[in-house]
């Protein structure tokens, strides 16, 4: 897949997952995993990407003598799962396209 | 490869970058590790699902500023779609110094110029700078693969479990301390170094953690250190100082006080519960990140030298003592009438105070 289409995927995928409640980078990949691969080194520059574009915000939480950060989706971050959502009818259609012309050729 | 090893070779791989972006790409780390460790996962099977270790660090390196794309010491080769190394065969030392190094070796001209002034003035013990070379350096092992080996595990020795302790007190005569956290505590030494611990509790069930660090030749040298790592934890820690620098990084006490006779405190992204202070007689306080909750305090004072303070947050969360005998301050925040008490005096020196409101 495209890096850059796979990049975009997988931040609204992780948009998607604190849509319900606040969560942190393993639960993260944990509640993901069913449906895409991630670790922590695909993970951290998304969330880095998304908390700078305004997405998420960041708190901390001490859990068992130390802080976990937690990630909370702003009316930003739904707006953009919104925007994914609309955008990807333009994609199915480009994807009828393509896939109509293979299967002319073949 | 343990937690702990990971990190500091994270550290070292990402020594340019800002110290609080260096902060918090260790803590995401480092916490990644942790809530693996406490799903069940072992610590190594942790670690190693971190990812790719060359991977990781070009992903890290293009969330920053253009400047932190390429590792010094490294050419990006884009056909080669790796970094390789500019200089020197696999396991030869970077061609410069990084930045960390070059302050440090600042920080000990200052204190030989300093422990010279007080041989002067009394009859003191005379240091001569000598190099050792560390028992446990971290080799580090480079070629154009993209897979590259982790660095050898140090030498280390387990602590005491400090959440069976109340208070740790750490006693060094001359050289480098470095503090850091690890899930386990532990500590490691050079060379020209020993040290002994115990473990004591009194009549009311205090119980103190001692660990008593000296230089074998009795001789200063900028390689006469002692590595302790501690997880975070509600323990006082203490630690006492004769000569040197003395580093605490990302620990997390309930109390944490240190006093240097002569020397160094640098202090960066500390969490207490309750308060820090830090006492220097002759030399140099740098505190980043201290973090506090609203009914704590920090207090730092130098006789003869200098501190510089960046706090988090709001100043209006602070109520401010600042006090400067001999010499400038940069402290535009005074009085207050925040929660969080910060006491801050120097006799003869410069003060100067900021604020990291991100």
């Amino acid at each position: 897949m495209d890096a850059q289409l796979k990049r975009g995927i997988l931040e609204v995928c992780v948009l998607k997952a604190l849509e319900k409640q606040d969560s942190y980078g393993y639960q993260i990949i944990k509640d993901l995993s069913p449906f895409v691969l991630l670790s922590e080194s695909t993970l951290y520059p998304i969330l880095r990407r998304i908390e700078a574009a305004g997405c998420v915000t960041v708190y901390s939480v001490e859990h068992n003598g130390r802080l976990r950060k937690y990630y909370h989706l702003t009316p930003a971050g739904q707006a953009r799962i919104l925007d994914f959502l609309n955008d990807w009818n333009e994609v199915v259609k480009a994807y009828d396209f393509i896939r109509g012309t293979d299967d002319e050729k073949a | 490869m343990k937690k702990h090893d990971f990190i500091l070779w994270l550290r070292n791989r990402l020594s340019d970058l800002p110290p609080a972006e260096l902060d918090r790409v260790c803590g995401f780390y480092a916490n990644a590790i942790d809530e693996r460790m406490e799903d069940g996962i072992a610590e190594e099977a942790a670690v190693h699902a971190m990812g790719e270790p060359e991977a990781l660090l070009r992903e890290i390196r293009a969330t920053l500023p253009e400047q932190y794309h390429i590792e010094p010491g490294f050419d990006a080769d884009p056909q080669e779609g790796v970094y390789a190394r500019r200089l020197g065969e696999p396991g030869q030392a970077a061609p410069a110094a990084s930045p960390r190094r070059r302050g440090k070796a600042a920080l000990l001209i200052i204190l030989a110029a300093v422990i010279l002034t007080l041989v002067l003035a009394a009859p003191v013990v005379l240091y001569t700078h000598r190099t050792i070379s560390r028992s446990h350096t971290y080799v580090e092992y480079y070629d154009q693969a993209p897979n590259v080996d982790m660095p050898a595990a140090a030498d280390f020795t387990p602590l005491p479990d400090p959440s069976e302790v109340d208070r740790i007190v750490i006693r060094i005569d001359v050289g480098t301390l470095q503090l850091s956290t690890s899930t386990v505590a532990n500590v490691s030494c050079s060379d020209n170094t020993k040290f002994s611990f115990g473990k004591e509790t009194d009549g009311n069930g205090f119980t103190t953690l001692t660990l008593d660090a000296a230089f074998k030749d009795d001789i200063f040298s900028d390689e006469n250190s002692l590595d302790v790592a501690l997880p975070y934890g509600n323990y006082e820690l203490v630690i006492e100082s004769d000569a040197g620098s003395v580093y605490a990084d990302g620990l997390i006490a309930r109390r944490i006080d240190i006093s240097v006779h002569a020397g160094t405190v640098q202090l960066n992204c500390l969490n207490v519960k309750d308060s820090l202070s830090a006492a220097v007689n002759t030399g140099y306080i740098w505190a980043y990140d201290i973090g506090v909750p609203k009914t704590g305090s920090i207090s730092l004072s130098c006789d003869i030298g200098d501190i510089t303070c960046c706090l988090p947050g709001d100043p209006a969360d602070y109520t401010f003592n600042t006090s400067v005998a001999l010499g400038e301050m940069d402290a535009p925040f005074t009085g207050g009438s925040g929660d969080i008490a910060v006491d801050l005096s120097v006799n003869i020196g410069n003060l100067s105070l900021s604020f990291d409101q991100e």
